[in-house]
């Protein structure tokens, strides 16, 4: 048994970070689906790859907490930038959404261009953030992961109460004398934390399916916020391990396409035989 | 809370608000004294819901002195509840009658704290005052339309607040609901408490409200309703001579 461990210590130590990343964003991701924001999941993952290619351009380091500080306040500054023109502009959020999306992924692809010109021969560890893969993962990314995934459900513990009743009726919670721009800052902190996290294991591009597909996949089977976190954060993990196995038994599967097929497949499992809510 | 037994419950002067650049509300003043059953009456888009927002600090308002029960919003939180109109919130949520009703007590817990075992029991006692006792552990999506209406009072009845806010709480509600409002309205109101509620049927305020505040984009009137509700303010609330004849016609039937 000791001896199956050690042969395969890599295996587990990637799919234990996978199963942390499949949790958090399982959990993020209810929030996600019950703000009705599932594109703006995609809008901060794409948001984050600049932020990740110009950290490597600045530094020259493939140093992963450098690369990510780099994603974060990418994501942060798209989610700034989309509050702002919607306080300005009468667009509607979605296309402003959408708008977003695609320019700072597009200045994320342009800037990755230019970092492979540069001769340093490492921007090769740019590329597991677009389509994900988890292989690479060092121990010390583990550490990373542990630590952030920690800090993430520290917060939802603390804060439950004020994030549940925001995400339910904003107005309400409010009008009771709770900060509403505090809350929200925190709830989309974390979100952008989770998804910076996840950008590893899935990339930029398949992110936002981690999210939401088992939160979707949760709420077919709960009547309660609480529960369908603990599913949901369930489902994310076993999609994760199960997306990690295949890619690994399979060559030149990436794991992000592996796991978000597995992911997708748990929701329409779920639409279709939910006891309550089953489409048919 | 001695002192705050003789100011009025509301006392709006020259409010102003305007949302991206556009004005919604104008030179509203009111003054609303405590304990009566006030319906703010207009038409769709007068403002109704802005001022209320703008009342309950909910959003920024350019000019203009708002005060409840002679302070400023955040230093008598605590007194006042507000009840969303029903359709401001997802009834499909994740969140049983009973959760929903416990964050009634949410704004006398502050951050971090969590509801205690007695709030648990008021939350009962408020569930089964509105008649929803069987749903208490039910889903909030398979309410019908009058159950949520009740189970949002329930939530504002944790607050033990002074004064109701309430955003169209009889649109498109039961026979039932309609009277189990109607009675806790009269029974808050009797223990001094201060009903404000959003109204935009106007032949049937005068079976809900003692006291009736008129405002389309500006405030017309404010008074007892017998009083304020004359053709002349109803047509310049409406600006149809059509509907205040309509409005006066019924008022002398019901013999008013």
């Amino acid at each position: 048994m000791i001896s199956f461990f050690m042969a395969h210590y890599t295996l587990f130590l990637v799919m234990y970070g996978a199963s942390l990343f499949g949790i958090t964003a399982g959990v993020l991701g209810c929030f996600a689906l019950l703000r009705q924001q599932s594109l703006l999941g995609d809008a901060i993952s794409h948001a984050a790859l600049p932020g990740i290619v110009a950290m490597f351009l600045l530094t020259h380091s493939k140093e992963p907490w450098l690369l990510l500080i780099g994603g974060v306040v990418a994501g942060i500054g798209g989610v700034w930038c989309m509050n702002i023109v919607v306080a300005h502009t009468k667009l509607k959020k979605d296309a402003i959404l959408g708008i977003i999306l695609s320019v700072f992924f597009g200045l994320g692809l342009v800037l990755m261009t230019v970092a492979q010109k540069i001769p340093v021969g490492s921007q090769a560890v740019l590329n597991k953030f677009l389509f994900g893969s988890v292989a690479t993962l060092l121990p010390v990314d583990i550490v990373i992961i542990q630590a952030i995934s920690l800090f993430i459900f520290l917060v939802l513990f603390l804060l439950w109460k004020e994030c549940c009743a925001y995400v339910y009726d904003p107005l309400f919670i409010q009008s009771v004398g709770y900060s509403a721009c505090v809350i929200e800052c925190v709830l989309t902190g974390l979100l952008v934390l989770t998804i910076v996290v996840g950008l590893q294991a899935v990339g930029v591009v398949l992110m936002s399916t981690l999210l939401i597909a088992p939160a979707a996949a949760a709420r077919q089977w709960t009547v309660r916020l609480s529960s369908m976190m603990i599913l949901a954060g369930f489902f994310g993990c076993i999609s994760c391990v199960a997306g990690v196995y295949v890619s690994a038994c399979v060559d030149h599967i990436p794991t992000g396409p592996s796991i978000v097929i597995i992911a997708t497949m748990i929701v329409l499992f779920s639409l279709l035989f939910s006891p309550v809510r089953r489409i048919v | 809370m001695n002192n705050s037994t003789h100011m009025p419950a509301l006392e709006v002067s020259c409010l102003n608000v305007s949302y991206k650049k556009e004005s919604v509300l104008f030179d509203v003043s009111v003054t609303v004294p405590q304990g009566v059953m006030l319906g703010v009456i207009g038409p769709n888009g007068a403002g109704k819901t802005t001022f209320f927002c703008a009342v309950l600090g909910l959003i920024a308002y350019s000019s203009g002195t708002i005060s409840l029960l002679g302070s400023p919003i955040d230093g008598v939180r605590n007194n006042i509840t507000y009840i969303p109109q029903r359709s401001s919130v997802d009834w499909d949520f994740p969140l049983t009658v009973f959760d929903m009703v416990l964050m009634g007590c949410y704004g006398k817990l502050g951050w971090f704290s969590r509801p205690s075992h007695d709030d648990h029991q008021r939350a009962y006692q408020s569930l089964d005052m509105v008649g929803l006792s069987d749903y208490a552990h039910k889903p909030i999506g398979i309410l019908s339309g009058g159950q949520k209406q009740r189970a949002f009072l329930a939530r504002a009845l944790m607050s033990d607040a002074l004064i109701y806010f309430l955003d169209e709480p009889f649109a498109g509600v039961d026979i039932a609901t309609e009277k189990i409002i109607i009675a806790l309205f009269k029974k808050l109101r009797d223990e001094g408490k201060t009903i404000i509620v959003i109204h935009h049927d106007l032949l049937t305020a005068p079976l809900y409200f003692d006291w009736a505040f008129l405002l389309n984009k500006t405030s017309i009137a404010c008074g007892p309703l017998s009083e304020i509700f004359t053709s002349e303010n109803i047509m310049r609330l409406y600006g149809s001579a059509a509907i205040a004849q309509m409005v006066s016609i019924h008022a002398d039937q019901k013999g008013m």
